[in-house]
């Protein structure tokens, strides 16, 4: 066994990082979240009796603060003792309490003036900075931490819809296939879009709220700018950043995300973050290492049990391969032409046909055979699913191909090069050499073809602009 | 005597007063009516003869200028308990850094 190095120091920085977002975070919340009336609030000192102009210039005063709860009640608090002291002092020099209160307000000013010069003196550049950086931090580890949360609720709701398909299953109540996924991989990618999309509403109320906290600013006020923020970079990378399987329901739940990311910044985003417990967070962190080290020792000690397929035996005619056309007449095509594929060069999802004249078991130059035949062209169609039982073949349900691609003779063979994992509905397909003779009709050339399947593989900007 | 002396703009009574909290802040931690009373003083004593007494507004800029002071990190605010059982906010110089080695050698 192998084990890279770089990986622990890695692992242990990016751990690092995750708990001091959430020690950010937490402190944040202690300052967002506590109102004057919170226990641990500085006590306002009263000036026993005769509250009413105070509190009304305080209250007008907090009216233009626009500062996170803590900080509004620090002020208050300590503008509170300091016209306590003033009051005081004025009433020890022989003022009534009504001039000596009338003194000490005329001193500090008209009230809203006052607040918004401590409100400017509050929210300076620097803190504006701070705020934006350690938004930035927070979103992160609220990204990781929701990433985290997310795929157990995600996995836990799959687990559950299961459970319950199986059920009505059984009870003999069979639900149609909203998702269409034949190899049962867009349920993966619609699990790891719905995870990211809690993910996402996690990052950019964690940025919110922190970037609110530091620069001492209201969580309403920084908002706008971090919905922005999210709503872009998640709508990009949602778009063209998320590479893989894609079907309706999986773009569907991938554009869920920057939709979440604005709604995370707005909605009750002035209600305190929820509160894990402790031990809630630590046995999340356990079993998110445990489960997949123990579901990786599960399925490496199974071994590959693939392979064990039966080859049936078929006809032809069991292809209804004559629903494209006719076989050639063997005066025609006197030998045999054998079609096969194979994918692509890299990672593009295409597919090369590759059509070959085949006499026993030698290949013969195909040039000389087509002397006979013109407009040859490979036909793409749609064909049974791979996983329903029997040979397969054309599903005769349509009447045309859905993708026709002129056959390019190169060398001994013909050629073509279809791009199936860039149609949307590409799914089982059946390819086969036609081509017109010369009484005008057209044959097929090869008597099997050759079929497969494909899955769509792109970004959810390539599907949605891919053709039907 | 006023201690504000331009009441047109914010700009600077702001920054005269920031100046001024500076001046009258020594090392011991002081609340906000015990730093006014500090710089009253010190104005009576640089214009002699001039008048002691406080005006509508003097008070003004002294919690703006403290607040925007602890902002830039000039000054350090804690609360401490005061006789009554409540809390007061008191403010106290923050001590600069010391100095780098190499900073002290080239000096």
């Amino acid at each position: 066994m192998t084990v890279d190095l770089l990986a622990i120091p890695l692992s242990c920085g990016f751990f690092a990082l995750v708990v001091a977002a959430v020690l950010l975070v937490r402190r944040s919340e202690r300052r967002l979240g506590r109102g004057p009336g919170a226990p641990s609030a500085p006590r306002m000192p009263g000036p026993d009796g005769g509250t009413d102009p105070i509190a009304a210039y305080l209250d007008r005063m907090s009216g233009e603060l626009a500062l996170p709860a803590a900080d509004v009640a620090e002020v208050r608090a300590e503008l509170a003792g300091h016209l306590a002291d003033s009051i005081a002092s004025l009433e020890a020099e022989g003022l009534d309490r009504e001039t000596a209160i009338r003194e000490a307000l005329g001193r500090l000013g008209p009230a809203v003036e006052l607040g918004r010069q401590i409100r400017a003196a509050h929210q300076s550049t620097r803190r504006l900075l701070a705020g934006a950086g350690g938004g930035v931090f927070a979103a992160g580890g609220g990204f990781v931490l929701g990433y985290i949360g997310g795929g157990f609720a995600v996995a836990a709701v799959a687990v559950g819809i299961a459970a319950l398909m199986a059920g009505l299953a059984a009870a003999g109540l069979h639900l149609p296939d909203l998702l269409q996924d034949p190899h049962g991989i867009g349920g993966n990618s619609i699990l790891i879009g719905l995870t990211t999309t809690i993910a996402a509403w996690a990052a950019t109320r964690y940025a919110v709220r922190t970037s609110a906290s530091v620069s001492h600013r209201t969580p309403h006020s920084v908002a706008v700018v971090w919905a922005a923020a999210g709503g872009l970079g998640f709508g990009w990378w949602a778009l063209f950043g998320l590479h893989g399987y894609q079907s309706w329901s999986t773009v569907a739940a991938e554009l869920c995300i920057p939709v979440a990311a604005v709604a995370g910044a707005f909605v009750r985003i002035e209600r305190p973050l929820p509160h894990s417990p402790r031990w809630a967070v630590v046995v999340g962190l356990i079993a998110f290492i445990v489960v997949p080290l123990v579901l990786f020792a599960a399925v490496g000690s199974s071994g590959s049990g693939s392979g064990s397929g039966q080859a049936a035996s078929f006809q032809a005619s069991d292809l209804h391969l004559d629903t494209v056309a006719p076989m050639a007449p063997a005066q025609w095509l006197p030998d045999q032409i054998m079609t096969s594929g194979a994918d692509a060069d890299g990672a593009s999802g295409a597919t090369v046909i590759n059509a070959q004249r085949i006499s026993g078991q030698s290949t013969l130059p195909i040039a000389p055979l087509l002397s006979n035949w013109r407009d040859l062209r490979f036909e793409s169609w749609h064909a049974l699913p791979e996983d329903e039982p029997g040979p397969g073949g054309i599903d005769t349900h349509y009447t045309s191909p859905f993708a026709v691609q002129p056959a390019a003779l190169n060398g001994e063979s013909l050629d073509a090069t279809f791009d199936f994992g860039r149609l949307r509905d590409a799914g089982s397909w059946w390819v086969l050499l036609t081509a017109v003779g010369p009484d005008g009709h057209r044959y097929r050339l090869d008597e099997f073809g050759y079929g497969g399947s494909s899955d769509f593989s792109g970004s959810a900007w390539d599907w949605l602009m891919a053709p039907q | 005597m006023s201690l504000i002396h331009s009441r047109g703009g914010s700009a600077m009574p702001l920054a005269n007063e920031r100046r001024r909290v500076l001046e009258a802040l020594g090392d011991e931690a002081m609340t906000g009516p015990a730093v006014f009373r500090r710089m009253r003083e010190r104005s009576i004593g640089d214009a002699t003869g001039v008048g002691d007494g406080v005006q509508a507004g003097d008070q003004a800029f002294l919690y703006p200028a403290l607040h925007s002071l602890e902002a830039d990190r000039r000054l350090q605010a804690t609360w401490l308990p005061d006789a009554g059982g409540g809390s007061r906010r008191a403010y106290r110089r923050r001590r600069p850094l010391p100095s780098l080695p190499c900073a002290m050698r080239r000096s």
